[in-house]
């Protein structure tokens, strides 16, 4: 049990978790860098405390300093938010071992998780789909690799283990190529995770990124929120998400969802959590699970009308949890835009002051930011400023609101990414419903060798 | 706990300035012990780059750098570790921060002739909260 809560993040996420520990009762401590020790948002935590220079490292990565924060200030909870420490499962452990609860799931599930090896063979288990492929590390030897890739059949990707959002991987197109693509992977994953184990898996050339929310309760107990489509990206970083995905047959989705329930259920996860899909030609294949909140939560929670981090909250106190599936019913549609603080065509982030900072309002319209007029964006951080996100009885309405509340957003003083959004809700094969993965890149491209 | 370990906790209690130490765990038992008053010349000399401390003009002596409460003294001693009026340099013990059943060591980032405790005993201090002040020269 805990009625105080540290909020181990920044930004509008600190923010977001804020208000949900009030809405319960809960007080609040924020840790904040001496970068952000100007943010007007710190004044709305019951307590508010400096733990490092601006530097991520000696900051919000910084172990030791966010537990002398909370036991300096009696905080009995940790809530990670997402990024930063929330996948770290020696965080988790450090914090259970300070007798504090930390609000995710337990270091185990992240580490299993963490382990995309690992986390498919468990996948496979609950039978959840996954993606063509063996769910073990490669051998060694070289023959035993290039059996495995002519029996998957190519193009194949390889992958590294310790690797996840877009990192540590490479495709290969055919079988001479193979060798040595998992020979510079392996030493790539070397380096980069301290881990070389690799696997491999069928390429899919066209898909749509889908991923189910989950709650879990501490008692067994757990639900999926319905379908997200995150398929706008560049760089494997998500742009623009909606849901629920579009043009999916809901038997089928119902019948993913409740394996990715089971599959929590069988490695006792609890929380929140999100299953990563690809969706190719009517399938679904198991990419990753992350074992936190996500950034674009705020979609689904339109959707079902359930405050994902009220949920988290109360299943991290230990309550049971109330919900049914049967009680689950998205309703309507939900999209939202992650406002950079970036140039909308180099995408170079543009850190400064904000000088005028209006945001749209109205029916069905949520900006979720930390930011006000004055408000100095820092360099050193991710450089999300605002998540603009909207809800219609359609998709068609929840396009015509987006379209509106942006016109309404009044940024000046920096550079942002909003004009790349309104360009992108004009495009008709997006407002079509179902592009895949790739498309906002080639979008791009074409933008670029138009002008 | 290898042997080797316990030359750091030599130089943890040296620089907090520790009279004893005792550890005990299932597998091992350790007790420290150092003179009450060792000569301030033994303590080392630490520098310390502290661009905040540069931009307050010099008026601060030394600033927290975790979480915590403020002491001015060891809980087991009578008098501050240091006392207004004082020549302090840099890396001198000027106070200590609590945080659950440590203490941790509040050094001097600058020299001079300590000044007032900018931070009130048991006050909760973070990263870079002034503590204590260097006297006006004039």
């Amino acid at each position: 049990m805990f009625d105080k809560v540290l909020i181990a993040n920044r930004g509008e996420i600190a923010l977001r978790i804020q208000r949900a520990c009030h809405g319960l009762g809960l007080k609040t401590v924020m840790v904040y860098s001496e970068a952000d020790a100007q943010a007007s948002y710190l004044q709305y935590a019951d307590e508010a405390l400096c733990i490092g220079p601006a530097a991520p490292g000696q900051s919000y990565l910084n172990q030791q300093a966010i537990i002398y924060a909370a036991q300096a200030t009696g905080a009995q909870a940790i809530h990670p938010g997402y990024g930063f420490l929330s996948e770290n499962a020696a965080f988790s452990e450090r914090v259970e071992a300070a007798g504090m609860t930390f609000i995710g799931p337990t270091a185990d599930c992240i580490r299993q998780m963490g382990d995309k090896v690992a986390a498919k063979r468990a996948m496979r288990q609950a039978g959840v789909p996954c993606v063509p492929g063996p769910d073990g590390a490669l051998p060694d030897d070289p023959a035993a690799i290039q059996a495995i890739g002519d029996e998957i059949g190519y193009p194949v990707i390889v992958k590294a283990a310790g690797g996840g959002g877009g990192r540590g991987m490479r495709m290969v197109e055919c079988a001479e190529a193979l060798l040595p693509a998992v020979s510079v992977t392996r030493e790539e994953a070397r380096r980069a995770f301290g881990n070389p184990d690799l696997y491999i898996e069928k390429f899919l050339g066209h898909p749509r990124h889908v991923e189910i929310q989950v709650l879990c309760d501490n008692h067994g107990k757990g639900v999926w929120l319905g379908s997200r489509d995150c398929s706008q990206q560049r760089r494997h970083q998500k742009v623009l998400e909606e849901a629920p995905a579009p043009g999916i047959d809901e038997a089928l989705l119902a019948a993913v969802g409740e394996r990715c329930v089971l599959a929590c259920q069988q490695i006792s996860y609890r929380g929140v959590g999100t299953f990563e899909f690809l969706y190719e030609d009517g399938e679904f294949y198991f990419i990753e699970m992350n074992t936190r909140l996500q950034v674009e939560h705020p979609v689904t929670e339109l959707t079902t009308g359930i405050d994902i981090v009220q949920q988290q909250l109360r299943m991290a106190l230990g309550e049971n949890l109330s919900l049914a599936q049967r009680d689950i019913r998205p309703h309507g549609h939900a999209l939202e835009c992650r406002i950079n603080a970036e140039d909308p065509l180099t995408f170079i982030p543009t850190p400064g002051r904000v000088t005028r900072w209006e945001v749209p309002g109205g029916m069905g319209v949520r900006v979720d930011s930390h930011v006000t007029a004055g408000y100095q964006v820092p360099p050193y951080y991710d450089s999300m400023i605002a998540k603009v996100i909207t809800h219609g009885a359609t998709r068609a309405e929840a396009l015509a609101r987006m379209r509106t509340a942006l016109s309404q957003l009044r940024i000046e003083g920096i550079s942002s990414n909003v004009a790349l959004h309104r360009d992108i809700l004009q495009d008709p094969e997006f407002c079509a419903g179902s592009v895949d993965i790739h498309h906002l890149e080639r979008w791009l491209k074409a933008r670029r060798d138009a002008e | 706990m290898h042997i080797s370990k316990i030359q750091q906790l030599v130089e943890w209690m040296s620089k907090a300035d520790l009279a004893s130490l005792e550890l005990q765990s299932a597998e091992f038992s350790v007790r420290l012990v150092r003179p009450r008053n060792p000569l301030a010349s033994a303590a080392p000399m630490v520098v310390v780059d502290t661009p905040l401390a540069a931009a307050s003009a010099g008026k601060v002596a030394a600033m927290a750098t975790v979480c915590g409460r403020f002491l001015s003294r060891h809980p087991l001693r009578d008098q501050a570790e240091v006392s207004p009026g004082q020549r302090i340099e840099v890396g001198d013990l000027v106070g200590l921060v609590s945080v659950g059943e440590l203490l941790l060591p509040v050094t001097a980032t600058a020299a001079g002739i300590a000044g007032r405790f900018l931070a009130a005993d048991q006050q909760l201090v973070g990263y870079g909260t002034p503590v204590l002040a260097l006297a006006d020269p004039h």
